[in-house]
């Protein structure tokens, strides 16, 4: 203790003097610690997804393979690769629904408007990893669904076709635009969403979470609580909550693996993820 | 990981009627009201139990919960299994001349030397040596003129039937592998790995 002490000249008091932002009361309503939830899925998209980036092989002749190797031969594959299929529906539910309250109080206002649109970017970024974590399997479904969200892009006024050469790394689907979709899912836009969320907490603390006096509260209790340990234990348990319920929904609903993509023939029914 | 009950952890009381353990986890206990002294005594014993109780459920909860993730991605990283092995035709025993050698290519491209040193006929009189050089692992080749195999990274040489004789393969004592050879039916059957990295020419 002393060794590390003498290199890293931290001491307990500084450390909570650090993490001991009073925390308001109302943190204690669960729809207040939405914020969380998104913040921990992150985390656990980070860790689940470069596991899977252990085995998977970015390569139209590879890519669907290597995700079949994931579900059906490696050791617990089937699971991380369901968890990371459940924490990235979840992620997105549970950043609309912070969203959503956060509208809903009105906390978006002065001086928070910069804050609400930072949200705005990370919630582009989670579709957006969402969009390109589904094309990364090459079923049928991943292939159809990147060409015609592409040639969505591609009809936006002036920089349309610019934008859909750039998602596909040429004028249409091709050798180069697995690696390319890859990319951007598992290091450019991790890398973003890091950045936004820095920022999106460093001025959470700067500027206090909006306060809310609550009709069933007396009037003089204290009006918050302190992060640790009591909000930094509600966290703990959130996460725990969170585990086992990614847990139970991989092992009841496990991802499946559709038809390998045929650029040749488009599927009967074709249909986007639920949240597009 | 911190507990309510370690002294380091406890925070600094934040206002009068702050109660100093997670009032969350124990709500129910820390707001009821003490009626008599001694019974308030009574109260603080099981408030302290109690954040004892619910520290240790945590940690034990964490242990289990991320110990088990924990483990489950050790397995997951580990290798599945060995590559996959099967017995693959060689040749007409009574072709395979005394004397005679062949190079054999494996499905995972790994190339065999294949001899005949014995007469009779039976298995014990093939051998098949693998191209894997013993010292670490660099791939050898057979040097007609020298009546040997040679291993370019560190000089080290093999005789035909696949004992060292120079370099470091030789100090150490090592031999060249050899594969598994099996007779069935007159025909010669040689165990090897199905699969592995293609060279450049496959594909
Ligand atoms: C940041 C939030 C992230 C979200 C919302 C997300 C979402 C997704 C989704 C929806 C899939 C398709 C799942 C399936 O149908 O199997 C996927 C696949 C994949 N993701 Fe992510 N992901 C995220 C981060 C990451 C990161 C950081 C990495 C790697 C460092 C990664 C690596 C992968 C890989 C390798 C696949 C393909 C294998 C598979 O589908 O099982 N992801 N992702
Ligand atoms: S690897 Fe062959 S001699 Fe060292």
């Amino acid at each position: 203790m002393a060794w590390l002490r003498e290199r890293i000249p931290l001491d307990g008091d500084q450390l909570r003097e650090m993490s001991n932002e009073p925390v308001p009361n109302h943190l204690k309503r669960w729809w207040f610690a939405l914020g969380g939830t998104p913040a921990y899925l992150f985390i656990v998209q980070i860790v689940t997804g470069i596991l899977l980036a252990f085995y998977y092989e970015p390569s139209p002749r590879t890519a669907y393979g290597s995700v079949k190797y994931i579900t059906d031969t490696a050791a617990y594959g089937w699971y991380f690769r369901s968890v990371h299929k459940w924490g990235a529906t979840l992620m997105i539910a549970a950043v609309i629904l912070h969203q959503m309250r956060v509208f809903f109080t009105g906390a978006y206002r002065k001086p928070r408007e910069i804050n609400w649109l930072i949200g705005m970017c990370l919630l582009a970024c989670t579709l957006g990893a969402g969009f390109t974590g589904y094309s990364l399997v090459y079923e049928q479904l991943s292939y159809w669904g990147t060409t015609v969200g592409a040639n969505i892009s591609a009809s936006v006024p002036v920089v349309g076709p610019f934008m859909k050469a750039m998602m596909l790394g040429g004028d249409t689907y091709n050798e180069r635009t697995l690696p390319r979709l890859f990319m951007v899912h598992a290091a450019i836009l991790p890398a973003v969403m890091l950045g936004l969320i820095t920022v999106h907490i460093a001025l959470i603390r700067l500027q206090g979470v909006t306060e809310f006096q609550f009709k069933d509260e007396p009037a003089d209790k204290p009006k918050t609580f302190p992060f640790f340990p009591d909000h930094f234990y509600t966290e703990l348990s959130v996460g725990l909550v969170l585990m086992v319920l990614l847990s139970a929904l991989a092992t009841i609903l496990p991802a499946t693996l559709g038809p390998h993509a045929d650029p040749l023939s488009t599927p009967e029914v074709i249909k986007p993820e639920w949240f597009f | 990981m911190m507990t309510p009950d370690d002294p380091e952890s406890q925070p600094p009381p934040m206002g009068d009627n702050e109660p100093s353990s997670p009032s969350w986890l124990i709500g129910e206990v820390a707001a009821t009201p003490a009626h008599a002294p001694d019974a308030a005594v009574e109260k603080i014993d099981r408030r302290d139990f109690l954040a004892r109780a619910t520290s240790v459920a945590m940690g034990a909860s964490l242990v289990a919960v991320y110990g088990a993730f924990a483990a489950m991605a050790g397995r997951f990283l580990y290798p599945a299994r060995p590559a996959l092995k099967g017995w693959l035709y060689v040749a007409d025993v009574a072709g395979f001349k005394r004397g005679a050698s062949l190079s054999y290519t494996a499905p995972d491209g790994a190339t065999v030397a294949i001899a005949r040193p014995g007469e009779a006929g039976k298995v014990e009189d093939f051998i098949a040596l693998s191209s894997t050089c013993p010292h670490l692992g660099c791939k050898v080749h057979w040097e007609g003129q020298n009546q040997r195999f040679f291993c370019p990274c560190h000089n080290g040489a093999f005789d035909p039937s696949g004992r060292a004789i120079a370099g470091p393969p030789q100090e150490a004592g090592q031999s060249l592998g050899k594969y598994p050879l099996r007779i069935d039916g007159g025909l010669l059957y040689i165990e090897v790995p199905l699969e592995g990295l293609p060279g450049p020419g496959e594909a």
